[in-house]
């Protein structure tokens, strides 16, 4: 960090803007204000740059997963014993800054897990041989044993090329069920509250925590939740495009399509409700999300504002 | 990432050679238990190789404390974290416990969210949750919360900041 720390009126202020500009009610003028203000002091564009990424944080997937007044109490429980060591470990520790251990205490991966982080693909080779491409924020955990090759996808989405083993069942694992490799490649996303499965060779057959069970074949795409199978359709053959690099479109809601573009882009992209269902087809690079705005904004009667570069607004011209 | 030189590894094997009794004796006094002492003394070293330029440390055994203290912390916070998701899964009518994969994946995710919010009372961080996960609005949380409208923005105003302050920490 610099060695001049903003002060605390600064911080006030980039607070107040971010409640002003979050309340979804802020007018034009007050917009413009408030670029005016920050192109005011380069200290200003950071403090409230770095809020914007404090915030985006928040909103974890699996945050989502667990009943608000759950979540709510569990971050409420108290912390008793802090005191207690505060006293008992009480070495000075004033010339270490705080800085710099934040970055390195828990923050290390855990081992057995696969993870990708914003605007990152990965492809791995497995320990069996099988290939398995990860879409960028997505979480995998491997559990392979001497009966079954199981993979168990936490979020985000993935590609896998299954290495045959007729001894060993290939298993991908969603919250909302099982799908067991009969064939060799699919592809798996875990939606917020459902999975989606498309099959690009042979068959995968699914079997949904419920119990409800489908087998899926080649070109076709399933979606499914706890219970049953919510969609069973011919793929349009455009949803491993992001494998390499690309987000391909066939007349989807423009509110969709920023769903994708999330995961390549570090913080926050307001799209606003009167173009959200706005429809759309095309061919755009999932690796240069500056690009693909402006594509959109070419091709659909929108106008893309950048209130700073973590913190975009698509709105109707 | 990492101590990858064969000097900074050298430097903390130094370290670990003068100070690791040292901080196993003061881990031990702090937690009353042996066993665990051993165990975060020796994952405090593992954080500091992880360190980028381990030659620029001035004062180890303030660092090492520093360390050891905040994995003492976490671990417990964990300990309450879980604990408290437990607690709330007993309300449920058909609660799906999760595994302990899932739970693993779960307290780590609260545990980052809980250090983000830390310090902030109970009803901004309901406020700012209310907000951040559910997209209600300021008049909508006011209600829900039974506070004025100008509140719900103070409390707003509040989280943020305390979401600026996190971020510079990393």
């Amino acid at each position: 960090m610099s060695t001049s720390r903003p002060n605390e009126a600064l911080i006030d202020e980039a607070a107040l803007w971010m409640v002003r500009l979050q309340s979804g009610e802020a007018s034009p003028q007050e917009l413009q204000a408030f670029a005016d203000w920050r192109a005011g002091d380069a200290r200003r564009a950071e403090v409230f740059d770095r809020m914007s990424m404090g915030a985006q944080a928040m909103r974890a997937g699996e945050l989502r997963l667990i009943p608000r007044d759950n979540l709510l109490h569990t971050l409420n429980a108290p912390s008793g014993r802090r005191r207690f060591l505060g006293t008992s470990l009480g070495l000075g520790v004033g010339a270490i800054g705080l800085s710099l251990l934040a970055r390195y205490v828990g923050w290390l991966p855990n081992p057995g897990y696969l993870s990708t982080g914003t605007d990152e693909r990965r492809q791995l080779t497995l320990i069996d041989g099988s290939t398995l491409i990860l879409n960028a924020r997505s979480l995998v955990e491997t559990r392979f044993d001497g009966n079954q090759r199981l993979l168990l996808l936490r979020r985000g989405e993935l590609l896998v090329d299954v290495f045959k083993d007729a001894g060993r069942p290939f298993i991908v694992q969603t919250a909302e069920g099982r799908m067991r490799a009969l064939g060799t490649r699919f592809l798996v996303r875990q939606e917020d509250d459902a999975t989606r499965l498309v099959v690009l060779h042979s068959q995968v057959e699914i079997a949904t925590a419920g119990g409800a069970r489908q087998v899926v074949s080649a070109g076709q795409g399933a979606r499914f939740d706890a219970g049953r199978i919510l969609e069973l359709a011919a793929s349009d053959g455009t949803e491993s495009a992001w494998t390499k690099g690309k987000l391909e479109v066939h007349d989807r809601p423009l509110g969709e399509v920023i769903e994708s573009l999330r995961a390549y882009r570090r913080g926050i992209i307001r799209v606003a409700p009167e173009v959200a269902h706005l429809r759309l087809s095309g061919i755009y690079p999932l690796d240069d999300t500056d690009s693909t705005l402006q594509l959109l904004q070419r091709s659909l009667p929108i106008k893309v504002a950048y209130y700073s570069p973590y913190w975009v607004g698509i709105e109707p011209l | 990432m990492g101590a990858d030189s064969k000097s900074d590894f050298a430097l903390v094997a130094q370290m670990f050679k003068s100070d690791y009794s040292w901080l196993c004796g003061s881990v031990r006094r702090a937690l009353g238990c042996p066993h665990g002492a051993q165990d975060i003394a020796s994952e405090t070293f593992l954080r500091v190789l992880a360190l980028p330029d381990p030659s620029s440390i001035r004062e180890p055994r303030a660092l090492l404390t520093t360390i050891a203290r905040r994995l003492i912390y976490d671990g417990w916070r964990r300990q309450d974290l879980e604990r408290a998701y437990l607690e709330t899964l007993a309300w449920m009518p058909d609660a799906v416990y999760p595994s302990p994969e899932e739970r693993e994946v779960l307290i780590e995710t609260l545990l980052q969210v809980d250090r983000l919010l830390e310090g902030l009372s109970s009803r901004v961080k309901a406020a700012f949750l209310y907000h951040q996960l559910d997209g209600l609005s300021y008049a909508q949380i006011a209600e829900r919360l039974e506070v004025s409208t100008s509140r719900v923005q103070q409390y707003m105003a509040d989280a943020f900041k305390r979401c600026y302050l996190a971020m510079a920490e990393v």
